[in-house]
């Protein structure tokens, strides 16, 4: 009985598993556009995208069951990963081709938008209230539910955030 | 200027240069670090009362081995080490490592200077892992950050500056699941930041490099440390979470 159940168990994992990989499989290009967006540089995007990835196939049954949109969950996951992250270290990359030479960086192209390095300076939570706002364009009462802060704190980091923006592209020689 | 900053940001985030190509076999990095993951927490689960009793007689055997004469620098022990851990004797341990410990406890402390308490499998501080929101709270040690999530309230110690993160995180359900001492602060094996991945490696041989390079160390019922390493493989990071925890990737 006990190694009936035990093997059935592994069966369901193992089937769970092929789930979840083609779910990564799928969702993997957009979810390493939404952490570039997110945590503003290819490494930590990709560093982003893995450990939430990897801590939802850990649980992938219950994500499914009482997450409905595991795509929707990632996301949400992703983007409170971001803001309460304290991990400044850099860390061996498995997930996205990240261009790690000196004549790759030159190609990096986004190194030269103004605006882009205006957000990159920002602080995660505001860069993340901006990035939920413009990138997945959800509104204030929204992102506060995604990253289970009030109203009131979605409102004053995004009008800090576009503040910084502004004055930042206004004087781009400023600061750098 | 007259620029249009809500356009500009529309415009930024549908350029395709913040696509990035995934790397081959990117899925099954992260399916292999998914299953690693499931297993690790299964296994220790299943053999959390074998681990922390031979984890406990391993560490008073080592330990005691300090009291004779010179202990190496990073390794002193700190005088508080003997409630927690006797405490989890209690649990698992038979009585025999109970005297191992305290014995060992006594005498060891002479060369400790710190007054950064020591980070132990049970907690840091008045802090413990599987402790409620309201009792974290309750012990006036911690500062709520505003960043939080469903998943993960975040804290810093009153006590000690840090910059831009977070020091413990808090699950609604699953209370205190992960705290990340500050400089200062060492295991009872002697291990903080500074010390060389080498010692880490000796005074934790059972640990294991996880997929960012992080030394995860089992503790047993779903605990474990995890040694975080600068470019000079020394430790920047030390950490004890629970397997429970969504407050980090």
């Amino acid at each position: 009985m006990i190694m009936l159940a035990a093997a059935r168990e592994v069966e369901g994992e193992s089937a769970a598993m092929e789930e979840f990989a083609d779910f990564v499989a799928g969702a993997m290009p957009g979810l390493l556009r939404y952490g570039h967006a997110l945590t503003g540089n290819p490494h930590d995007a990709a560093d982003l995208v893995q450990g939430v990835l990897e801590k939802i196939g850990s649980r992938w049954s219950a994500v499914v069951r009482k997450a409905g949109d595991p795509l929707a969950y990632t996301r949400r996951a992703m983007a409170n990963a971001h803001v309460s992250r304290w991990r400044r270290t850099r860390r061996e990359n498995l997930v996205a081709d990240v261009p790690e030479a000196p004549a790759d960086r030159v190609r990096y192209a986004f190194e030269d938008e103004p605006l882009w390095q205006a957000l990159r300076a920002l602080p995660p939570k505001q860069r993340a209230v901006v990035v939920l706002r413009y990138y997945e364009g959800l509104s204030e009462a929204e992102i506060a539910q995604t990253l289970g802060v009030s109203a009131g704190t979605v409102k004053s980091q995004a009008s800090k955030a576009m503040a910084t923006l502004r004055t930042r592209l206004g004087a781009p020689a400023e600061g750098r | 200027m007259g620029m249009d900053i809500d356009d500009e940001l529309r415009r930024l985030f549908a350029d395709d240069r913040l696509d990035l190509p995934v790397r081959p076999g990117a899925t099954d990095a992260v399916v292999t670090g998914a299953g690693r993951r499931r297993r690790r927490r299964q296994a220790v689960t299943a053999a959390s009362g074998v681990l922390t009793a031979v984890a406990l007689l391993i560490g008073g055997i080592t330990l005691g081995g300090l009291n004779t004469s010179s202990a190496p620098p990073g390794q002193q022990v700190l005088p508080t080490l003997t409630t927690t851990t006797v405490q989890a004797t209690k649990v698992a341990a038979p009585p025999t490592s109970t005297v191992v410990i305290s014995q060992m406890t006594g005498s060891s402390m002479s060369g400790s200077v710190s007054t950064v308490p020591e980070l132990r499998p049970a907690g840091f501080s008045k802090i413990r892992l599987g402790m409620s929101v309201a009792e974290a709270e309750a012990t006036g040690e911690l500062v709520a950050l505003e960043v939080k999530s469903r998943d993960c309230k975040a804290y810093n110690f009153k006590a000690y500056t840090a910059e831009n993160s977070m020091a413990v995180g808090i699950s609604p359900t699953d209370g205190v699941v992960a705290i990340f001492p500050p400089p200062g602060a060492r295991t009872p094996e002697g291990i903080g930041h500074g010390s060389p991945e080498a010692d880490v490696r000796n005074a934790y041989p059972a640990g294991t490099t996880d997929a960012h390079g992080y030394w995860i160390v089992d503790l047993g019922d779903g605990k474990a440390y995890s040694f975080g390493f600068g470019r000079d493989k020394a430790v920047t990071e030390i950490g004890l979470y629970s397997d429970k925890q969504m407050c980090f990737g």
